[in-house]
């Protein structure tokens, strides 16, 4: 038995069910008869290959993981996927290294940023939207099986006050897994349905509602925001609104038949506050300036707040006229984030609403220097460890989002664009409100490319677990003692 | 809270900011500006009123506790940066507001103008500029302690509500020798400064208003041009020189004076505020000489001058960085944000917050791998407390969201995104010019007159460090008797 047996395992799992589903674009270039075939075919061969190498080797693996390979599973979770991704792309020869990379990473971690000629090759935009729905999926489930184990947390368990089991032992993850999976599915099959009553063609709504589970929000995909049918409009707001949410909450709660746990915690509470703040806002903004009626100017208000705060970033036609006040508050909320448990970008509802509260403790501890002031969230007192981690990885986040403003001017050479771009990238949201050009990605020289994905990747591994990895990877090769 | 006693040290605080009118009043006389005399004489003669008022209403015995403490810091600054606009709009050079955030930006040290022409002033009101930024560069407080006698017990909590940092330690045993050996060594090199600069070809008069914006990093200038004038490259070395000296801690500087030079090279954040000035000004030099087609030797020039300039939080400008590559900019405004060191008269988040910060997450990533180590974050050889800790990086989020509020307050205005978001942290970390519409070579004068509102407040939070004003607004602050 090797070390790295648990490890081959699971990844060889993971590329066999990418395997699996690589089939899905293939049958449909087949049958369409489009130059893409050979591409997903030969993708579709090396992912199913390599996953049941690395099965027959990892056969005799470990029941228990460790945190060095937890860490390492963490990263290798996204990597496997993203290399199985490009295949295609790049086999195929639709796009070029860079942009293959980019693209995919572009939809792996549900930001949706759209750099290839999609058109009419519908198997490319099959893939497009599996990679979305399944990257939306492969970050839930790693947040509730290896991220607990790695990364301590962060205010995970906040969310969940009883009834979660998070362990490292693998029986017990495949079963939060399934649960997880199940409820992401079960969303998602309403969402298809409910786009389906409001009027879209049956292969729109599922993409559209694939697209919106897993907060991608592609506007190249799913046409449905410039048409004058405000239905879809409507359901993608419910939608929207449920996946912003904590989606084992719900899980739970149904099982327990706790109906009021869906809504009666801290998190949603703020989250919905959050919403109808920059809801009002922006309508008032909307009546104001933009000629809207009340009405029209309310659901169009809601649906871009929304659609900004669960990092799917769908915009409408003329979003980037908006007034510059509502396009702060859109991108702020896009940094804020849903509820901890949901596929969106951003720092989370959880982590800000314990932030918020430090800053009052912090009030009272300038006036009452030896004063024990705990933080308190649904009734409970948080311990000193977490508060700090959850501060640490508030000045983590920016401090990345800082260095990768820093190293994407150097390729894009406008302050403005490279701020916008970086916080598209950076939340996930993949919309740029103007900021930069809807080309501007296109154009990008293919280093700027790289590091967008990496970046990309880096926000849906969470860099505390990715400092891990590296501590693990490069400066304790060995245990001291 | 108890109200008489702070009453009674402000009236000592507003009648000290009086007495030091009479010195821009003097040169006045001596040069004959009859209207800028007549506007200090009116302006000295009402901090006296003021002062005698309060010291009517005030109690000369009486416990300072912090709360006294936190307010005589809080009220102090804003009753001192009140009476420092009087001479602005008594002489008609300013409107109350623009007087005010003049007046503001000079005591926060952050040095940005709300005039198109400062040429067009009289020599005395430009020396009350200067003298404003230098008081308030080290501290009203720490003078007020250092120069009045009987500041009484609670000076230590005073003086900590004004120190910029996480920590304040005491470098003497006596809070009042302390304050007095802060203000020798500030004296001290603001003279040494000045005299560099008459040696650098500057006329007295201009070299003493320098020396006093420079070493209280605050960067008002004599001229519009500034120091482009000159255009000396000896004079803007020398000032280089004086700003990273600013940027760097006047405690330690006493340390060092008393107990050995080690003590400056072996200073964490001395080090590492070093260390982020040369990477920067490598980066910024490299940038410049190959996106822009500046020569070698000018990129080198204009690196060095502004990442110092922008680093301590002074602002000087010799080029206008509004026009460098993205990176360059990019650079300058985490520069801006990140500050000089703790207890410097510098603004920004200040760089050992940002050491603690790093140490912080070295600190959760060791424990998560050993969760039996003891862990703990070690600073200079002293072990930091948990409190503190999380205190700083409370400090932190909070530092953001007061930078993001105050932008939406300017994008509010309709002034644009990007910019207003330069010119909140610009603000914040007193720095002053930022990019765009307040950019290197532009002024706050085209701000809306709510954004220069809120850029007082902001000036305000980034020079008390936040908390100190922000105590001040919860109502269990203003209860006479304690709650228990």
């Amino acid at each position: 038995m090797t070390k790295y047996e648990t490890m081959f395992f699971i990844l060889g799992r993971l590329s066999l069910m990418w395997g699996v589903v690589m089939l899905m674009p293939t049958f449909v270039a087949l049958w369409r008869g489009e130059s893409t075939t050979a591409g997903f075919a030969a993708g579709a061969f090396i992912a199913l290959a390599a996953g049941a190498y690395l099965v027959k080797n990892g056969q005799s693996h470990r029941r228990q993981l460790n945190l060095r390979e937890a860490a390492n599973l963490l990263l290798f979770a996204w990597l496997v996927p993203s290399v199985i991704g490009v295949l295609p792309f790049f086999l195929s020869r639709t796009l070029g290294f860079a942009d293959a990379v980019f693209e995919t990473l572009s939809f792996l971690t549900t930001t949706g940023i759209n750099v290839a000629p999609l058109n009419d090759v519908l198997s490319l935009k099959v893939w497009c939207v599996l990679l979305a729905w399944l990257g939306g999926l492969n970050f839930l489930v790693l947040f509730v099986t290896l991220m607990p184990v790695v990364s301590g947390l962060f205010g995970v368990e906040l969310a969940f006050r009883r009834g979660m089991n998070f362990s490292a032992v693998l029986g017990q993850m495949a079963d939060v897994a399934r649960q997880t999976f199940l409820a992401y599915l079960f969303i998602t099959l309403l969402a298809a349905a409910l786009f389906f009553m409001s009027g879209l063609s049956a292969l729109d709504a599922v993409f559209a509602a694939m697209l919106t589970v897993s907060t991608t929000g592609d506007g190249d995909i799913v046409s449905f925001l410039t048409e004058q049918n405000p239905w879809p409009k409507t359901v993608a707001l419910i939608v929207m609104l449920i996946v912003s949410g904590n989606i084992l909450r719900y899980w739970r709660s149904v099982r327990r038949q706790e109906f009021r746990d869906f809504y009666a915690n801290a998190e949603s509470r703020f989250f919905l506050m959050l919403i109808l703040a920059a809801g009002a806002i922006i309508t008032m903004q909307l009546v104001t300036y933009g000629g809207y009626g009340l009405f029209s100017a309310i659901h169009l208000a809601l649906f871009e707040t929304l659609s900004f705060a669960n990092t799917n970033g769908f915009a409408a036609a003329n979003i980037d006229n908006w007034p510059d006040i509502s396009k702060i508050c859109l991108i702020l909320l896009a940094f804020a984030g849903g509820c901890i448990g949901s596929p969106t970008g951003g720092i989370k509802i959880m982590r800000i609403i314990v932030l918020t509260k430090m800053l009052t403790a912090e009030a009272r501890r300038t006036l009452h220097p030896n004063m024990i002031s705990n933080i308190v969230v649904d009734g409970r007192s948080l311990a000193v460890k977490d508060v700090s981690r959850i501060l640490s990885f508030f000045s983590l986040y920016l401090s990345a989002f800082f260095l990768f403003v820093l190293l994407l001017s150097l390729v894009v050479g406008d302050l403005s664009a490279t701020v916008g771009m970086a916080a598209a990238c950076f939340t996930n949201m993949g919309e740029g409100l103007g900021l930069f050009r809807p080309d501007a990605f296109n154009n990008l020289h293919a280093v700027g490319k790289l590091l967008c994905a990496f970046f990309m990747i880096l926000s849906r591994v969470e860099i505390f677990a990715f400092l891990i990895f590296l501590q693990y990877a490069f400066f304790e090769r060995r245990t001291k003692w | 809270m108890n109200i008489a006693v702070v009453a009674n040290v402000l009236g000592t605080l507003v009648l000290a900011a009086g007495a030091t009118m009479f010195f821009p009043l003097a040169l006045s006389v001596i040069l004959e500006e009859n209207e800028a005399a007549a506007a200090f004489l009116v302006s000295a003669v009402l901090c006296l009123i003021v002062a005698f008022e309060l010291k009517n209403h005030g109690l000369q015995a009486g416990r300072l506790s912090i709360r006294e403490g936190i307010a005589i810091t809080g009220l102090g600054w804003l009753s001192v940066s009140f009476l420092g606009m009087l001479p602005y709009v008594f002489g008609g050079y300013m409107n109350v507001l623009d007087g005010f955030t003049e007046s503001v930006s000079g005591f926060s040290g952050t040095g940005a103008t709300v005039l198109k022409s400062v040429e067009a002033l009289p020599m005395s009101v430009l020396l009350w500029r200067s003298l404003t930024g230098w008081i308030g560069g080290l501290g009203i407080i720490v003078i007020f302690v250092a120069i009045l006698p009987q500041a009484g017990r609670g000076s230590v909590f005073m003086m900590k509500a004004e120190s910029t940092g996480p920590t304040s330690e005491r470098q003497l045993p006596k809070i009042r020798d302390n304050a007095k050996a802060l203000f020798g060594v500030y004296f001290i090199f603001t003279a040494l400064c000045a005299l560099s600069y008459r040696l650098c070809g500057m006329d007295v008069f201009a070299a003493v208003n320098h020396a006093c914006s420079t070493i209280a990093t605050g960067g008002f200038s004599v001229f519009d041009d500034g120091i482009v004038r000159y255009n000396s490259p000896a004079l803007e070395l020398c000032m280089a020189f004086f700003m990273l000296i600013s940027s760097g801690s006047f405690a330690l500087y006493l340390t060092a004076f008393n107990h050995g030079i080690k003590r400056l090279t072996h200073n964490t954040e001395l080090r590492v505020y070093l260390a982020i000035v040369a990477v920067a000004a490598v980066l910024v030099f490299a940038d410049l000489a190959l996106e822009t087609d500046m020569d070698l030797l000018a990129s080198l020039r204009y690196a060095v001058f502004h990442v110092t300039s922008i680093s301590s939080t002074t602002a000087y400008v010799i080029n206008d960085f509004d026009e460098w590559p993205a990176f360059s900019k990019a650079v300058l405004l985490i520069l801006m944000f990140i500050g000089g060191c703790a207890g410097s008269t510098s603004g920004g988040l200040k760089v050992s917050r940002v050491v603690l910060l790093f140490k912080l997450t070295e600190m959760l990533v060791k424990q998560k791998m050993h969760p039996q180590m003891i862990t703990g974050v070690r600073l200079n050889g002293q072990n930091i407390p948990d409190e503190v800790m999380i205190g700083v990086a409370r400090y932190f989020f909070a530092y953001i969201i007061v930078d993001i509020v105050f932008a939406m307050i300017m994008v509010m205005n309709g002034l644009p995104l990007v910019e207003s978001t330069g010119v909140s942290i610009s603000t914040m970390g007193s720095v002053g010019p930022g990019f765009g519409f307040a950019g290197a070579t532009s002024t706050y004068e085209e701000l809306p007159p709510l954004c220069k509102i809120a850029a007082c407040g902001v000036m305000f939070l980034g020079r008390l460090e936040i908390f100190t004003v922000a105590v001040m607004f919860t109502p269990e602050f203003w209860r006479r008797k304690k709650g228990w």
